[in-house]
């Protein structure tokens, strides 16, 4: 039997709880491989420290709270109910958290907003000297045009969205059992720690646009 | 046994209180067992094991009486300190350090087994579920691989790098046979018994 065959039958003896045969052992120490001496000290070591390791006795008479837990415990709700239940709550936190993403751009991009600026940007042409201000009819420098504002808008919430859709895809669990149902009651709290990476990004965007602004376009105008 | 067991059942899903009683009886030790080394904290596991139990006696409708009992119950019990888990590693992390090692000679055979249990906790879950089932729970590889959706061969593998990885782990902090008197001695009963 050489090294590999040995250390082959010691896994099957490990494997289906087995002694060795006679001499199984002396293999180690006197064929002068590392990886043999080794397996067995692996298997000394922890067949000495398993039988400590394995008495694990609990100390509260499980029994009786066990039977307190089935009396008390009405046979559990109807699963479909429950995943229903789950269901309308996941839909509601996944409506909200793409309504709060879409107002905030669509309010961002309407054109409708107290002292706009005009809403054709003078666009610079050829003949224009190099270095000079661009206006536009009234005088105003000109701003990147709705189209640019809108790409930057729609990437700076891009980021935040998708945080919301992660976190929302973590967070809630699923089934109807009771540790679905304990998970659920505080998975809402969890959520809104999730979120809040999200909300910071979207009022950080807004600040950011706000200050780059043109006067004409800020909403305090 | 397997009659008993059926019987047993029958009388639980019959919701006969005493039978009920008995069957928790009977699981309660190897669940709470399964549950403590898998959670390494013992309130946890009180409270995994007892759960676990409760829900096996709501659900033993669904346990195929062709099948064995005892993988059935534990499965469920993994099941829940999977979730408990899962729900651990979302918390913050606190910073925990590990005890330094103590002298080898003053080792009880308590503190050699939280040696190994912390060991245990550091394994990734397949290797750490796998070698509580093997060891603690006594289970085949072919039950643990039919708990785990896994095919024997796997768990086999599973099981052989949990214990490297253990021994390895064990031996960082200290611990090898040869070193200890406890451990040496029962080295030597190994090779006596060879």
């Amino acid at each position: 039997m050489n090294c590999i065959q040995w250390r082959e039958r010691l896994a099957e003896r490990i494997e289906q709880r087995l002694p060795g045969p006679p001499g199984f052992a002396e293999h180690a120490a006197t064929c002068g491989d590392d990886h043999c001496r080794q397996a067995l000290a692996d298997a000394a070591l922890l067949e000495a420290l398993l039988p400590d390791w394995r008495n694990a006795v609990p100390t509260v008479d499980l029994t009786e709270r066990v039977l307190a837990d089935l009396a008390a415990t009405p046979p559990r709700p109807k699963a479909i109910v429950a995943r229903g239940v789950a269901g309308a709550g996941q839909k509601l936190w996944l409506t909200a958290a793409a309504g709060v993403i879409i107002a905030a751009g669509v309010g961002l991009l309407s054109p409708e907003r107290p002292g706009t600026q005009p809403t054709t940007a003078a666009v610079p042409s050829p003949g224009d000297a190099a270095g000079s201000a661009v206006t536009d009819r009234s005088g105003l420098a000109a701003a990147p045009s709705p189209h640019e504002i809108g790409r930057r808008y729609l990437a700076w919430v891009e980021g935040p969205g998708t945080l919301v859709a992660d976190a929302v895809g973590v967070v809630l669990p699923t089934g109807a059992s009771r540790a679905a149902s304990e998970s659920r009651s505080a998975w809402s709290s969890d959520l809104m720690q999730r979120l809040e990476p999200a909300q910071r990004g979207i009022s950080e965007a807004l600040l950011l646009l706000e200050e780059q602004l043109p006067a004409a376009m800020h909403p305090a105008t | 046994m397997a009659d008993d067991l059926s019987e047993l059942v029958q009388r639980c899903l019959a919701g006969e209180p005493d039978a009920q009683r008995n069957f928790v009886d009977q699981f309660q030790q190897r669940v709470f067992a399964l549950c403590y080394r898998m959670l390494g904290h013992r309130q946890d596991a009180e409270d995994a094991a007892q759960e676990s139990l409760a829900r096996a006696v709501r659900h033993l409708g669904r346990w195929q009486s062709d099948r064995p009992l005892d993988p059935w119950v534990l499965a469920i019990a993994a099941n829940r300190c999977r979730t408990a888990l899962e729900k651990r590693s979302r918390r913050p992390v606190t910073a925990e350090s590990l005890p330094e090692p103590a002298c080898l000679d003053s080792r009880t055979g308590s503190e050699l087994a939280e040696e190994l249990q912390r060991a245990v906790d550091q394994l990734r879950p397949n290797y750490r579920e796998t070698f509580i089932l093997f060891y603690q729970q006594e289970l085949s590889c072919e039950e643990i691989g039919q708990m785990l959706g896994a095919p024997d061969g796997t768990i086999k593998t599973w099981l052989h790098r949990a214990r490297k990885e253990l021994a390895e782990l064990l031996r960082q902090r200290g611990i090898t046979p040869e070193q200890n008197d406890e451990l040496h001695t029962v080295a030597r009963t190994t090779r006596g018994a060879d």
